[in-house]
């Protein structure tokens, strides 16, 4: 039987080295709606998306429902082949990952603790599961193995015999956890995590995710729409609208100064626990963002306060600063080269 | 890390009882839902019949003995040495009733265990996989749900010859779409449950996700349809002996039974009874089995 | 806003309790409060509070299995507690409106829009198809639906999830209720759309008069909206009063925990760490010795086990359930240093 070993010597981060994860011009379209006399019309759920994440830091992905930042966390995962564009770990495309070898590498926390474990498992049996999967050590190992990860996580031991249907919501998110630190992956990708917690427990699991992060050397790819939870955990914010990112940069600066118009109007759409505030005037159009009907030029004219006529007409091109990037024609300086981490140029 | 701290600390100051688990929930169900324990008690006493028959029938249900035919049950003109009778061939009728719970359930759950197999198998990967695969598991459920079932059955057994294998085979290869229908519409329910994704993400493959993550959630539905199927089998194969086309004398049938009692029927009622209600009394506890399965296993929601 | 004499809707000493497996739950126990005409009331609280309960229990719309008890419950000068049921099912719909959270699932996917608003006035108001069709046009302009009339042909999946409650709403609005009821309206809708629907719950409050319950576990939603707050833990009310009063000198120690909670914005940093509550919510089975919050108060003592504890009156209309003296001015930031 082969067994693997899981001591793998991280790398040192050396400046230049390729980023853990780097995506570019990632696209996944639908063709919804074709029937025997008429095609199909495309829907881009993920439109041309080039993102990078550095080892050890946090991208976290905001976006609102059709944004398509979820189907952009699947085909990281693996899970959803993207139609076309390149994915890239650790400078390795990931076509020349088998399916083993990139589950060691990035394991998925998803939303909805009560769908995310099989009912019909016990605790020990799911935390092992990646274990028993990829053949690491015997059993006696992978007990051992999954009581540590177990207690890491904040579970006690006798847990392991339980059934998902006997824990709380913020105990089986930790289920989860576990089972996707048991393999000691390098990236994490976190679908809404804490979305489905209650307030008290979403505390307790983001403390866990910092914490854990910092003592495994974790890099964290954070999906999410509640933008403080965002703020409190990211390193760097990629925003996302109709399957485009719109902005990017360092999450302080982002929250504090957003510069494209759709971040301007999501950070003013966050209710802090302020009573003197009245509800904001956010100055969006009425409209809905519907992906099978993309506006032409920017996709977010229709409901821009700021819209001028470019933007009913041409695409706009991302701008690239020290501060990070917007696609705007009303923002930045002059537009600017994408800079390839593989050439440099 | 205060974090596990935090945990632990809680757990002691809490101290409450940890909720039971699912199997001691679905254990306490099962024991106070009257059906249930009516419907599987009467099973369980039919299959230990069936075991059992050759230390309880009295007599072997083949042995003939023209003097003694049409001997009354005990509670009219009989005696105890024939509890139930004779027939017209002078065989003990307990002793082929008894037999009989051997033909009955012996292609009830044979049967049922060859049409589970091939529609849970196909409902499975129908569901799982959707697109192209699933198309043409729909295609071929199609054409099985429009083939009369009773009628080629006929048509088979009259070429095949009548008995007990071939009526195991004939009708497993004819029941099985009820079990495609439940186990895809489930499966594809399940579909949208994140714990699929994530074995995937673990790296599983498809087989391993299929039968290990998938089939064991699906079993409880399936096992609700067999006990369902196994009643309306065992129907169809008293149907079949009694049309002499299933089972051939002189092998104990309870269909065969009331066949060959009906000429009798008005003078010795009790040879077209006894056989009748003990197919009606079998399939009625596997009916009350089966709904009171689906009431036990029924999911809970979120816990 | 006319002050009434009596306030619209008077709740004196609810109670519901269910029949699970192991005993008697007491999901709600011995709530008190008042709305007035024309009030947005908040009742805030994490999953098991109880808050849902209670506004299914004003509605008469519990589960089976439940029992509700209460020592009077006032609407309209008429006590709701002791009407058969199918008088407050005449209420329903027609004096008081109900929205409810997922409007996926709360409109009915085999009817059109047009058909599910006819109905309530059709049966409330014995108004004709074509009455109730204009008036189903006349809310569906309100609510801010541009082409209403082509709305009404069509089926809840044809429309966004924004678009869906504001439908929601409308229905709700169809006989003009004195009060409606309002649980998480918007937690299954994106940010943008949120503050949309609470500028228009707002704004037809103001045009209409209705008095507005509103059912959330957003903090941030409560502080916008609220002109009267009550916190909820373990089936009872922990804190009470003006939104002011309740997240500026938060008294009760859940209270201010869960303010702790919420990261805070332009405040995060690597080192920074959430505040979180310890542990989880106790079983509401069975007699509870006194506070339910006790198992996970940094601040618990003797006092805190026995009996029921009395709600505390910290000036001014605001009320906390705790032993403890009242909180001194807290932003969240002082909050926040106390749990650490």
């Amino acid at each position: 039987m082969n067994t693997v070993s899981l001591d793998t010597a991280r790398p040192a981060v050396a400046a230049g080295k390729a980023p853990v994860l780097s995506v570019e011009h990632l696209c996944k379209t639908y063709p919804v709606g074709g029937g025997l006399f008429k095609a199909p019309r495309p829907l881009r759920a993920v439109d041309d998306v080039c993102l990078t994440v550095q080892r050890g830091e946090t991208l976290g992905i905001v976006g609102e429902s059709g944004s398509g930042k979820t189907t952009l966390s699947w085909m990281m995962l693996g899970l959803l082949r993207p139609s076309s564009g390149e994915m890239a770990v650790e400078g390795r495309p990931i076509a020349s990952f088998d399916r083993l070898e990139i589950a060691r590498k990035i394991q998925p926390i998803f939303q909805d603790p009560y769908s995310s474990l099989n009912p019909r498992q016990t605790i020990g049996e799911i935390v092992g599961a990646p274990l028993a999967v990829h053949r690491v050590g015997d059993a006696a190992q992978r007990a051992r193995l999954v009581r540590e990860i177990m207690d890491k996580v904040g579970l006690p031991a006798r847990f392991a015999h339980a059934y998902p249907s006997q824990m709380s919501g913020g105990q089986r998110q930790r289920v989860a956890i576990a089972r996707a630190l048991v393999l000691k992956p390098e990236i994490v990708v976190c679908d809404e995590p804490t979305s489905a917690l209650d307030v008290s427990v979403q505390a307790q699991i983001l403390n866990l995710l910092k914490d854990l992060r910092q003592e495994l050397g974790l890099t964290y790819v954070f999906v999410s729409h509640d933008l403080g939870v965002v703020e409190y955990i990211s390193d760097r914010v990629a925003v996302m609208y109709m399957g485009r990112v719109v902005e990017t940069g360092k999450a302080s600066r982002l929250m504090s100064a957003p510069r494209h118009p759709y971040t301007q109007a999501l950070m003013g759409s966050i209710l802090t626990p302020d009573p003197a505030l009245g509800l904001p005037e956010l100055h969006l159009g009425r409209g809905f963002p519907d992906p099978l009907n993309a506006p032409s030029g920017c996709h977010f004219h229709p409901r821009c306060p700021e819209a001028a006529d470019i933007c009913r007409t041409t695409a706009p091109s991302q701008r690239h600063d020290e501060q990070g990037m917007v696609e705007c024609h009303l923002r930045g300086g002059a537009p600017a080269q994408v800079i390839s981490w593989k050439t440099g140029t | 890390m205060s974090t596990v701290m935090d945990a632990n600390l809680a757990d002691a100051r809490a101290a409450r009882k940890d909720p039971a688990s699912p199997r001691a929930i679905m254990r306490r169900r099962a024991r106070s839902h009257v059906g249930f324990l009516i419907g599987a008690g009467i099973m369980l006493a039919a299959v230990l019949v069936a075991v059992c028959a050759p230390w309880l029938a009295p007599y072997d249900p083949y042995a003939q003995d023209l003097s003694k035919t049409l001997v009354d049950p005990v509670w009219t003109t009989g005696s105890w040495d024939y509890i139930l009778g004779t027939d017209a061939l002078g065989r003990d009728y307990l002793s082929r009733l008894i037999y009989g719970a051997r033909v009955s359930l012996t292609v009830g759950f044979g049967a049922a265990a060859i049409a589970g197999v091939i529609g849970s198998l196909l409902g499975l990967v129908g569901g799982y996989f959707g697109g192209r695969v699933d198309t043409f598991v729909v295609y071929v459920l199609n054409v099985k749900l429009a083939l009369p079932s009773v009628l080629i059955a006929l048509s088979l057994v009259s070429i095949v010859g009548g008995s007990i294998t071939a009526m195991v085979v004939i009708l497993g290869l004819l029941t099985w779409d009820r079990y495609t229908v439940v186990t895809r519409s489930v499966v594809q329910q399940m579909r949208s449950n994140e714990f699929i994704h994530a074995a995937r993400a673990i790296g599983a493959s498809h087989t391993r996700v299929l039968f290990r993550e998938v089939l064991p959630n699906v079993m409880n539905q399936i096992i609700v349809v067999a006990s369902l199927e196994i009643a309306i089998v065992i129907l169809i194969e008293a149907a079949l002996s009694f049309l002499g086309l299933g089972v051939q004398p002189p092998t104990p049938s309870w269909g065969l039974m009331v066949s060959e009692g009906r000429a009798m029927m008005f003078f010795k009622p009790y040879l077209i009874v006894l056989p009748g209600m003990a197919i009606f009394l079998l399939v009625m506890a596997i009916n009350l089995a089966g709904d009171g399965l689906r009431d036990i296993t029924a999911p809970e929601g979120r816990a | 806003m006319s002050a009434h004499s009596q306030p619209l809707l008077q709740v004196d000493g609810l109670s519901v309790e269910m029949d699970v497996a192991a005993g008697q739950l007491r999901a709600v126990s011995d709530v008190s409060f008042e709305v007035g005409s024309g009030r947005t009331f908040c009742l805030v609280g994490e999953s098991g509070c109880g808050k849902t309960m209670t506004s299914l229990a004003l509605m008469q719309l519990l589960p089976r299995k439940a029992r509700l008890s209460a020592r009077r419950i006032l609407f309209e000068g008429r006590d709701l507690a002791r009407m058969p049921p199918r008088e407050v099912a005449r209420l329903r719909g027609d004096r008081m409106g109900m929205i409810f959270q997922d409007p996926m699932t709360a409109l009915n996917p085999v009817y059109t829009i047009g058909d599910q608003l006819a109905e309530v006035y059709v049966r409330h108001r014995r108004a004709s198809r074509k009455q109730a069709r204009e008036r189903a046009v006349e809310l569906l302009e309100r609510v801010g639906i541009m082409s209403a009339g082509q709305r009404l042909a069509q089926y809840p999946h044809q429309l966004s999830g924004g678009l869906r409650q504001r439908v929601m709403i409308a229905m709700t609005l169809m006989c003009e209720p004195s009060l409606v009821i309002a649980d998480e309206p918007t937690t299954a809708l994106d940010v943008t759309v949120q503050v949309q629907i609470l500028q228009l719950l707002k704004k037809l409050q103001a045009e209409m008069g209705m008095a507005i319950i509103l059912i959330t576990h957003n903090l941030g939603v409560v502080a916008r909206m609220a002109d009267d707050v009550a916190v909820m833990y373990g089936g009872r009310i922990v804190e009470s009063g003006s939104p002011a009063q309740v997240f500026g000198r938060a008294s009760h120690p859940y209270t201010r925990g869960l303010m702790a909670c919420m990261p805070t914005r332009g405040e995060a940093g690597p080192g920074q760490r959430l505040g979180s509550i310890p542990g989880t919510v106790p079983s509401l089975v069975g007699e509870l010795q006194g506070c339910a919050f006790r198992n996970r108060c940094a601040h618990a003592g003797d006092d805190c086990g026995h009996g029921v504890i009395a709600m505390r009156d910290a000036g001014g209309g605001h009320h906390y359930r705790c032993v403890l003296a009242a909180g001194a001015e807290s932003g969240r930031h002082a909050v926040q240093e106390a749990l650490q």
